[in-house]
């Protein structure tokens, strides 16, 4: 296997020319698909048999909820390559991760707060998906603050990739305890799928929903990787180039 | 006349020698080593003033109190873990030293455990007692306890040595390792819950036990690799 | 398009509120993360700028 590509990607010039190049051909795509998706979860799919029209709300709560996890796990990895590899672009990525990571997280539980209020009768209920996304926006926050708290970025990047691992190992061990500890509080949790019919019709808006998130997520990440890039190169001749 | 040995000390006596070290240092500072089993004591004695002194009520809650003490207490006793060390520049030397530091590191948290979490567990029968806890319930008490405190000790040296480098650490090691530790609390008060009400417990126990050897097995990397970025 | 498919019985105020909170995080994204940028380079030109100033006077001094 010839890796050269890899490492000619890897390289800062390379990678900010590269994600310039690429974020509005994620973005565009990304809204056109968010705009069908949405029209189509709000008008065209028919009402949930059960949950009437509150259901509708799940075209934007389980995409965020999705890539609030997807994307912590990619900046523990990013972080993880960096530490091993001592690869400053992987830091780069990681970086670019958190404040999206941090706004899908809270978009999640907010959502997830609404659709409580007419599911449960309570805008929050201890609910094991809800308390899982709440600690997790919790290891995002102490990221943040761990980051923010070095003055030198080298020293920051490695500390937050300490945390962001030892985070990473312990997700499935939280999402693993609070569902445990959840099945024996039974009594006021009501499941959201429960015995709902979902709609067979209303799969393919939620999948491409995902999709959009997920190319969503890709532009704002090329935005905040030429951040990172130029913070980090500052000394650099290529940037230059490119700036001026 | 220098023997081979003395260069370098198997695992166990090097694990030995930071354990006797700790222990001597806060023997000469023992009213400082008082200072987490105090405040377990004083955050206990919180609650029955803010809820109520009903034992009855108490008593269903004594888990929840106890082990939201234990947290705390071995969380801020945490922020003191590696920072003498690193200011004497004692840490410095070992990390030259060229002896496994995931090792020392562990060695220290064991004698972190002994000097913050043991106490604890030996008190925790008697304000247990004044929650209203029965006799019966004291040696699972103390067990869970000494699992889940070693377990809190183990991720609070990962805090530590994450913010140890940090001029005001403490408030920010707080907000690291909290999240983390939640699911010791949720088995540990569990565990406990379930004793007091006379159910089987050895679901809660075998899950701490193995979070604890998955963590003593972990955790000293990751201190290892985080007091590195720290001294620099 | 009626207004009984926007109110959605008694669900729209939940429904829309969600979909109204995911726009106005998704909008943030987009921008904090163009603002980022854009802050990053305009601080690259000012030290290129400022480089070639200090040259400028360091030939300045030698001629």
């Amino acid at each position: 296997m010839n890796w050269v590509w890899f490492h000619k990607l890897a390289s800062p010039p390379t990678a900010y020319a590269f994600a310039r190049a690429l974020r509005p051909w994620l973005l565009w795509p990304s809204i056109l698909m968010m705009l069908w998706a949405s029209y189509a979860g709000l008008f065209v799919v028919p009402p949930d048999y059960q949950q009437l029209d509150a259901y509708r709300i799940i075209f934007v709560h389980v995409p965020a909820a999705s890539m609030s996890l997807m994307v912590y796990s990619m900046m523990a990895i990013a972080a993880g390559i960096g530490l091993i590899w001592h690869m400053k672009l992987a830091h780069a990525v990681a970086a670019a991760c958190v404040l999206p990571g941090t706004v899908f997280t809270v978009l999640a539980l907010a959502t997830g707060a609404i659709w409580g209020k007419p599911m449960w009768g309570a805008w929050w209920a201890w609910d094991p998906r809800l308390t899982t996304e709440l600690i997790l926006l919790f290891l995002y926050l102490g990221y943040m603050a761990l980051r923010a708290s070095f003055d030198d970025i080298g020293r920051a990047d490695r500390a937050s990739a300490v945390l962001a691992l030892v985070g990473l190992v312990n997700i499935p061990i939280i999402k693993y305890s609070v569902v445990w500890w959840n099945s024996l509080h039974q009594g006021k949790t009501l499941s959201m799928f429960g015995k709902s019919s979902i709609d067979p019709t209303m799969v393919a808006p939620l999948l491409v929903m995902l999709l959009a998130f997920l190319m969503f997520f890709g532009a704002i990440l090329c935005d905040g990787l030429c951040a990172q890039i130029l913070r980090r190169e500052r000394h650099a001749q290529w940037l230059l180039k490119q700036v001026s | 006349m220098t023997t081979p040995a003395m260069h370098s000390p198997s695992p166990f006596s090097q694990f030995a020698l930071v354990l006797r070290r700790d222990l001597r240092l806060a023997a000469r500072r023992w009213d400082q080593m008082l200072q987490p089993l105090v405040f377990f004591v004083v955050v206990i004695t919180l609650f029955p003033l803010a809820i109520s002194p009903e034992l009855s009520e108490l008593r269903r809650i004594a888990p929840g109190i106890l082990w939201v003490a234990a947290m705390l207490a071995s969380l801020l006793a945490a922020d003191a873990l590696f920072r003498p060390d690193v200011e004497d520049g004692v840490m410095e030397q070992w990390v030259l030293s060229g002896q496994p530091l995931p090792w020392l590191l562990l060695a220290k948290t064991a004698g972190h455990w002994l000097l913050t979490g043991l106490p604890m567990v030996i008190v925790s029968p008697l304000v247990a007692t004044a929650l209203g806890v029965t006799s019966d319930a004291w040696l699972l008490l103390c067990v869970t306890l000494a699992l889940g405190t070693a377990l809190l000790s183990v991720l609070g040296a990962i805090g530590a040595a994450l913010t140890v480098g940090l001029r005001r650490g403490n408030m920010m090691m707080a907000l690291l390792v909290l999240p983390l530790e939640m699911p010791v609390l949720i088995f540990g008060a569990k565990a406990l819950d379930l004793g007091l009400q006379g159910d089987v417990v050895i679901g809660p126990l075998s899950l701490l036990t193995a979070m604890l050897l998955l963590s003593v097995v972990l955790a000293p990397f990751a201190m290892a690799a985080a007091i590195r970025i720290s001294i620099e | 398009m009626s207004m009984a498919a926007l109110q959605m019985g008694k669900y729209g105020v939940y429904v829309w509120s969600c979909y109204g909170l995911t726009l106005i995080g998704l909008l943030f994204l987009v921008f904090a993360a163009r603002r980022q940028r854009q802050h990053e380079v305009l601080q690259a030109k000012r030290r290129i700028r400022m480089a070639e100033q200090s040259q400028q006077t360091d030939m300045e001094v030698r001629s």
